[in-house]
């Protein structure tokens, strides 16, 4: 699932979550495109949009955060300022043995691709390729 | 099946180049950008092909040579005049980037897509 959030109403951000095994190229036979084609030059770059620069909320926490907050959801509140109910979202996605990813929208500067990511209809797909 | 892709702009609108031999639909077409017509994700490339046949013209009713050669390249003229010796159908339009998503998407992306089928040159974008 991408849940779109903003800090301050200013910084467009994401949190992505996906199974552990998830890839590019399962991504690509999920939308079903063919090899080589157009189709799939366009969902590759979606799928490098949405992976680019994210960050590993898990692996973050553990690694640098652990010491400060008590736990993950005391991290995403305080430190990433997540709302509530986004928090139980992600925690809920985590008992499922998801990864969490957080990313920020035109990361790679594919400025199109990502308004064409975060567009009602695109995202609605999107959200039910990643379940 | 030669795609090719180049830079993107902020443009409000992008004139396109179609040029085919034997009419074809939109089954069709999914198959030659790639997408399978079952794919979740068909909407989108059916989108554009709704918008490019939609607003298609002859060419030769908006270009001469000069302007072909001034608004895409001596490259595109040359393929042009070939096209239309061999008796292809070549058609010009242009898609804008003030409508939703999807049309904006295609309108400030910049491609060519190129197969046995048709060849679609929407590269020329405008500031």
């Amino acid at each position: 699932m991408i849940y779109p959030y903003s800090i301050g109403g200013s910084t467009e951000r994401y949190f992505l979550t996906i199974g552990k095994h998830f890839n590019r190229r399962k991504f690509l036979k999920k939308v079903k495109v063919k090899k080589g084609s157009h189709a799939e030059e366009v969902f590759g770059r979606i799928y490098d949009e949405l992976m680019s620069e994210t960050i590993d909320i898990q692996r973050e926490y553990r690694k640098y955060y652990a010491e400060e907050y008590g736990d993950i959801r005391e991290f995403l509140y305080q430190k990433l300022n997540v709302r509530q109910s986004l928090i139980d979202n992600l925690i809920e996605e985590t008992n499922r043995g998801r990864r969490v990813l957080s990313g920020r929208n035109y990361s790679s500067k594919d400025y199109v691709i990502s308004q064409l990511i975060f567009s009602e209809t695109m995202l609605e797909k999107l959200n039910k390729l990643l379940l | 099946m030669k795609i090719k892709t180049d830079f993107i702009t902020n443009s409000s609108s992008t004139s396109f180049i179609l040029i085919y031999g034997t009419e074809f639909g939109l089954d069709e077409f999914l198959e030659l950008v790639g997408m399978k017509k079952e794919s979740d994700f068909s909407f989108l490339f059916a989108r554009i092909y709704q918008e490019l046949w939609e607003k298609k013209e002859p060419i030769r009713d908006t270009y001469d040579d000069d302007t072909i050669k001034e608004r895409f390249s001596k490259e595109v003229l040359s393929r042009i005049l070939e096209a239309e010796k061999k008796g292809k159908k070549v058609f010009a339009g242009t898609l804008s980037s003030e409508n939703d998503e999807i049309e904006s998407f295609f309108c400030t992306d910049s491609f060519i897509i190129e197969n046995d089928t048709f060849y679609l040159n929407a590269i020329n974008c405008i500031w």
